[in-house]
């Protein structure tokens, strides 16, 4: 238990969090409320699993909220004209290429890669008002897109295997491909990296390619979902909550630290956290101060030994007063 | 005596960084400190500076005993320090750079008119006058420091120590440093230089203290002693070019690399380059001299102004250091710590850095594999750790050195550019990597090796050219190694005998 405290703190934090609220609410570990979970968590686990890879590298990514948006109304507008299919596509394009355009500037250029993808961020959003009108489109999306929220497969909702999946592919070419490897070492230290022979500008174009493509693919998850694209309302403040994902999972912002499993249990913490005070009834303000509070307690537990034995000193008390 | 140190000692666990020194300065003097690296001269200005405090030892100023209470203190009784590193705020004006922590204020206000007027009157004074109202970022290096210099006289120093102040200079500007050095001295304000370039010693210099290893070793007046004599006081020992008996020739006449007119403004000009098959050719120059701008240069990490480099007899463009490393160039860089290591990552994926693409089966990476292979590599090296998946960061410096080296021997190059390999490690470290050499050179390879520690590169290697100031001063055979010439050398002599 200790051991797996010290190398997975998060699913502990998880499973425990998981334990408090089904104390708490009856209905919270239903099989039905924890698929909910899942299918509602998934969303932003794509885009937090992407922040993920551009952090690892070295960097960050403000511009996911609004590929999202773009992406779900690119693929609600073009299903009027083209195959929804053909339409898919050029919404995952758009999403990789914009990922491209942020890690260009932000290698060839040297600019910092928060004032890029602030522009993008803007940029995108405006694209996607204006393709829109500032107005949801319904398009003529076919019924089967839908299977991809209603969906159940072996007891699981799509969206959820979809997540898992996507979190293993991660695990795996992060763990088993020389690129995968290259982003912990230029997000580490990047001139060393560059002393190694490392094609830096390649390897940091690459996160951000990766993070486009999965906030599109959460586009499309969006549309399946509300049977609609929107540019307005649609992932604002995502990157924000991918942000806070991947570093309660103890992703460093710093670069070249971090795992999937955390960040995918960072999505995971904070979707049950906005689930489970729904049911308990909490005033969703709460629910901002609460996930603020975790945030800053995770980060502050990874990143400060002083606090690591406040917490440790405070737990041993406790344990002694019961 | 304007300020004297006396037998003033600094321990740190393990290390006696100054043992009983003794140091003295009058108004209007201008005294040179002198020793190879590591010899004490820095942990001694930062005493004079009360920028530490010494174990042993007591400070006079004025002839009274004083303490100072941080560097602050001393910079109000008149001791300003101008480190190599200047500390410029970039983003703010002339004016507010040299009022820096000192602001006039008329009541609660500040005082513009009062501080400009006064800045102004500093600077002409100084003989320069850049635009008070100029970012200091904008203006040249030079210029930066007359802004430091000028930051200290507005606080009424009397004494300045300038930590190696020509170091990024032109000649010019050291012309004009020099000027200003003199007309200071006129003025009654005392100077301490840290340098080891010799025509700063012989020609502004007063008098040079010498320390050696963190002892003193004595003073004299410049004008009784020559380089000859200097450079004995330095090093302290008669000579007996020690070369390992181990060392077996191995250097064959078949030219690996081949480099002309090698030139990167200001760091490096005009060098030329060659190494042979099976050589260890060895790079003496001091901090600043270029050698590592020139390892950088040949290795693709940084861009060359001019110069061509042939490998193995053909011409190569090495713009980047992944196509020096196709090309079979491998450099262990200076600081292990910001270019050598990813510190966060395991010792493993550290070793294996530049050879991954060796490792990839058809399912991806083959973790045992690499990890087989980063473990014979640090093997190989004596690496010691708990484990290879432990963090880099966690290592000794020694072994974070060995780590840097088992990077390269993965790597599988035939030519091996190691920046300062011996620094801050212990004697086995060293004998270990000296026994890699040997070994590299014996299987064909070729090294260049840079360190400060010149007995280290008469002790390994086939030839040695001496660098100073981004220029070849001088090149020695095996056979004809003369330590204190070639300190000389390395110190700015030319071959000719002319002070560069």
């Amino acid at each position: 238990m200790k051991k797996l405290f010290k190398t997975y703190p998060f699913v502990v934090v998880l499973v425990l969090m998981a334990l408090i609220f089904g104390l708490l609410s009856p209905t919270f570990l239903d099989p039905g409320n924890l698929s909910n979970i899942l299918k509602q968590a998934s969303l932003l686990g794509f885009v937090a699993l992407g922040m993920c890879f551009v952090l690892l590298g070295g960097g960050i990514d403000l511009s996911v909220g609004s590929i999202v948006a773009l992406s779900s109304v690119l693929i609600a507008g073009l299903s009027a004209t083209l195959p929804p299919i053909v339409g898919i596509h050029i919404a995952l394009l758009a999403g990789i290429f914009i990922g491209i355009v942020n890690g260009y500037f932000v290698t060839a250029f040297k600019f910092q890669p928060i004032i890029v993808t602030l522009s993008t961020m803007a940029i995108v959003r405006g694209i996607a008002m204006a393709y829109s009108d500032s107005r949801p489109i319904f398009g003529t999306l076919p019924d089967e897109l839908f299977l991809l929220t209603d969906g159940v497969v072996l007891g699981l909702p799509v969206p959820a295997i979809l997540f898992f999946l996507a979190g293993a592919v991660s695990i795996f070419f992060l763990r088993y491909t020389v690129l995968g490897r290259q982003i912990y070492q230029v997000g580490g230290n990047e001139e060393a990296a560059r002393l190694a022979g490392i094609n830096v500008a390649r390897v940091k174009i690459l996160t951000y390619a990766i993070s486009g493509f999965l906030s599109a693919f959460a586009g499309l998850m969006l549309v399946a979902r509300m049977q609609s694209g929107e540019a307005v309302r649609t992932g604002i403040g995502w990157e924000l909550d991918a942000i806070a994902a991947a570093a309660i999972g103890g992703v460093s912002l710093m670069g070249g630290i971090g795992t999937i499993v955390g960040t995918l249990c960072g999505a995971l913490i904070i979707g049950m956290m906005a689930n489970a005070f729904n049911l308990l009834g909490v005033n969703p303000y709460w629910q901002r101060i609460v996930i603020g509070l975790v945030l800053a307690v995770a980060v502050a537990s990874y990143s400060s030994k002083n606090f690591r034995n406040l917490i440790k000193r405070f737990l041993s008390s406790q344990t002694k007063v019961n | 005596m304007l300020l004297e140190a006396r037998h003033v000692s600094k321990f740190y666990p393990g290390v006696k960084a100054l043992t009983s020194v003794d140091f003295s300065i009058d108004a209007g003097e201008v005294v040179a400190v002198v020793g190879e690296n590591g010899a004490g001269k820095s942990t001694l200005m930062k005493i004079l500076a009360g920028a530490i405090e010494p174990n042993e030892g007591e400070l006079y100023l004025d002839g009274n005993s004083v303490e100072f209470d941080g560097p602050l203190d001393a910079q109000r009784r008149g001791i300003c320090t101008i480190y190599q590193e200047l500390m410029i705020v970039p983003e703010l004006s002339v004016v507010e750079n040299v009022f820096l922590g000192h602001l006039k204020k008329k009541g609660i206000f500040l005082d513009w008119n009062a501080m400009r007027k006064e800045a102004k009157g500093i600077l002409s004074r100084l003989g320069s006058a850049p635009s008070l109202d100029a970012k200091a970022g904008e203006l040249s290096v030079a210029e930066q420091q007359l802004i430091e210099i000028a930051k200290s006289m507005s606080r009424k120093s009397r004494l300045l120590i300038m930590d190696e102040p020509t170091a990024s200079l032109s000649k010019d500007e050291v012309a004009n440093l020099f000027d200003l050095v003199r007309s200071l001295k006129a003025e009654g304000i005392a100077v301490i230089l840290i340098t080891h370039h010799l025509h700063e010693i012989f020609e502004i210099c007063d008098r040079l203290v010498v320390l050696r290893d963190g002892n003193y070793v004595g003073a004299s007046d410049i004008k009784q002693i020559d380089e000859a004599g200097l450079v004995e006081m330095m090093l302290g020992r008669t000579v007996d070019n020690y070369v390992d008996s181990r060392r077996h020739m191995v250097k064959s006449d078949e030219l690996v690399l081949k480099a002309r007119g090698l030139t990167r403004a200001p760091y490096i000009n005009n060098v030329d380059l060659t190494l042979h098959r099976g050589e260890v050719l060895g790079i003496a120059g001091l901090m600043g001299s270029g050698r590592t701008e020139l390892m950088r240069a040949i290795y693709g990490a940084d861009k060359l102004d001019r110069g061509s480099i042939e490998i193995n007899g053909s011409a190569a463009y090495l713009s980047s250091p992944r196509k020096a490393l196709d090309q079979g160039l491998g450099l262990a860089p200076e600081d292990r710590k910001t270019q050598g290591l990813v510190l966060s990552m395991p010792i493993a994926h550290n070793a294996t850095m530049p050879s991954l693409l060796e490792y990839v089966g058809p399912f991806g990476l083959n973790l045992g594999k690499e990890t087989a292979a980063a473990k014979d590599l640090c093997e190989k090296l004596y690496v010691k750790y708990a484990s290879l998946s432990q963090p880099a960061g966690n290592l000794s410096g020694g072994n974070q050195q060995k780590v840097v080296l088992a990077k390269l021997l993965g790597a599988g190059t035939d030519i091996y550019l190691l920046d300062e390999p011996t620094r801050g490690i212990d004697i086995g470290a060293k004998e270990a990597i000296f026994d890699l050499i040997w070994d590299l050179t014996a299987k064909g390879n070729s090294v260049i090796i840079i360190s400060s520690v010149i007995e280290e590169l008469i002790r390994v290697c086939d030839r040695i050219v001496c660098l100073h100031l981004g220029r070849v001063t001088n090149t020695y055979e095996r056979g004809n190694y003369d330590l204190n010439r070639i300190m000389l050398n390395a110190m700015g002599k030319s071959e000719a005998g002319a002070i560069q």
